[in-house]
């Protein structure tokens, strides 16, 4: 702390003498200002009377605790198809377990539908991924609620069995999920 | 160097398998090995009694993230201080880790950046500046009826440089993104028990350090020519370290050295109790961490942009 005031005295002094040194005869005062602002411009440390004692406690660290972040993602509630007050609504195996696929939720609780756009904007598909079980009914079945709901349009759908997943052209992705959602999964 | 997964700033994160098979690491053994070591060097073939607790070893263990429709697979506990084979216990195994959907694309992503990270083409020929004299006008521009020519190492010369050559060393290094290799983890794991090539064993302990033993093991059980034996920790018993260091066919390795390449390359993968623990604990926690994209960032970027 001391070397720290003293290289600060020392650089006020030789700024005050550069000012000062076209005009010897005027007798100004030095008038420094002090802009504790910064980190490096702040004092170090202030009168000793300015601080309390420290004292080690670790009484309160449960709630410190509370306030970090868990390491990993909270298993997702199992009640089946209970719509929570923010809209989520757990997956229902009742529903979907007749289903010839399985649609397996993201560790996030999220179903897997992904919208994508590419070369700026020309191309969109909508993926819906982690599919598991037979993929071609799946597409199949995507396939025609879309085009049920979009007649004018053409649908063209894609299903990747290696790659497990099922892509349809087009920004499909809250009707899919709605979809998806009324299925129970 | 890259194709482990370096897990161990959040090691032993707050997994609840940990606590079931705990006590059956080989880490205990191997240490009061070492202490014997140190007081009588006497290596020998004396068949060592094995002393083991109550069988079965292990019946159940309560898997964390188990999602619906998924069967926690099972498979048997193995020993290895006979050669015949003794069923020791049936041990539960995560469905993600050891029963995942073979992504045979993701495999081969990893088996390509496996091979490629660690090649550097040596491929290299010289172009005209670097072919040695030619400096110097062969003969006149005019006057003798010859074609024009500056340089003797020019590319259409006979013994001239190189137009368009290889110009190595080049390396081609690049990262797999840190979930792929997650994947490539699982989906070799899962493939080799699926096919029957993952074998589980309680510890790495055999009576003698004998390289015929495992090799009549491997033959008497049907486990193929080459065995690759994975423990939780690269201190390894002394017995299996001397019987292996002799065979380039059968290996030893630590956990964090597990990758898709070597898994593939051996016919029979042999993990201990302990390893199955630590593996399964370190995949879950990736694939279950609240903070997916720290490691994800770790690698990439600030090794590619030098060579772009």
């Amino acid at each position: 702390m001391n070397s720290l005031s003293l290289l600060r005295s020392s650089s006020r002094v030789l700024l005050g003498s550069f000012r000062n040194a076209g005009a010897e005869s005027i007798i100004a005062p030095q008038v420094v200002s002090r802009r504790h602002k910064g980190y490096y411009k702040s004092s170090v440390e202030g009168p000793a009377e300015q601080y309390t004692e420290v004292e080690k406690s670790y009484v309160e660290w449960k709630f410190v605790e509370k306030l970090l972040p868990p390491k990993l993602v909270p298993e997702t509630p199992s009640d089946p198809g209970v719509v929570y007050p923010s809209g989520w609504k757990t997956p229902n195996p009742e529903e979907y377990s007749k289903l010839p696929y399985y649609i397996r939720r993201t560790k996030n609780g999220m179903l897997p539908v992904y919208y994508r756009s590419f070369n700026r904007g020309m191309f969109q598909t909508t993926r819906v991924r982690y599919v598991e079980g037979n993929v071609w009914i799946l597409e199949k079945e995507l396939g025609q609620y879309l085009k049920k709901n979009f007649p004018k349009q053409p649908i063209i759908t894609h299903a990747n069995e290696v790659g497990r997943y099922v892509q349809v052209r087009g920004d499909h992705e809250p009707m899919i999920k709605q979809w998806l959602l009324d299925k129970g999964f | 160097m890259f194709t482990l997964i370096t897990f161990s700033k959040f090691g032993n994160a707050c997994m609840c398998t940990s606590k079931f098979i705990k006590s059956l690491s080989t880490t205990t053994n191997k240490l009061s090995e070492l202490e014997l070591n140190l007081t009588e060097r006497n290596v020998s073939n004396e068949v060592a009694v094995m002393e083991r607790g109550p069988l079965p070893i292990i019946t159940g263990r309560q898997l964390p993230f188990v999602p619906d429709r998924r069967l926690v697979r099972q498979a048997w506990v193995d020993n290895l201080d006979t050669i015949e084979e003794k069923k020791l216990g049936l041990v539960d195994l995560h469905p993600d880790i050891f029963g995942a959907f073979p992504r045979i694309d993701i495999l081969h992503d990893n088996i390509r950046w496996q091979k490629l990270y660690r090649y550097i083409n040596w491929k290299h020929l010289p172009n005209r500046m670097e072919r040695q004299g030619g400096g110097r006008k062969p003969w006149p521009q005019k006057g003798l009826g010859k074609a024009r020519h500056g340089s003797i190492r020019s590319p259409i010369w006979y013994h001239g440089g190189k137009a368009h050559g290889p110009r190595g060393p080049e390396t081609n290094f690049y990262m797999l993104p840190f979930y792929q290799r997650v994947m490539g983890l699982t989906t070799t794991l899962s493939m080799k028990f699926a096919q029957d090539d993952l074998k589980i064993v309680d510890t790495l302990d055999i009576p003698t350090d004998d390289p015929s033993y495992l090799q009549d093991l491997a033959a008497k059980r049907h486990w193929g020519v080459s065995v690759l034996y994975i423990d939780d920790s690269d201190l390894m018993p002394k017995n299996i370290a001397l019987a292996t260091d002799s065979v380039g066919h059968h290996n030893l390795m630590p956990v964090y050295g597990l990758n898709c390449h070597s898994m593939l390359k051996h016919e029979t993968l042999v993990l201990t109790l302990a390893a199955v623990n630590k593996i399964e604990d370190k995949l879950l926690y990736w694939l279950h961490t609240n903070d997916p994209l720290t490691p994800a960032k770790k690698y990439t970027g600030q090794h590619t942009q030098g060579m772009q």
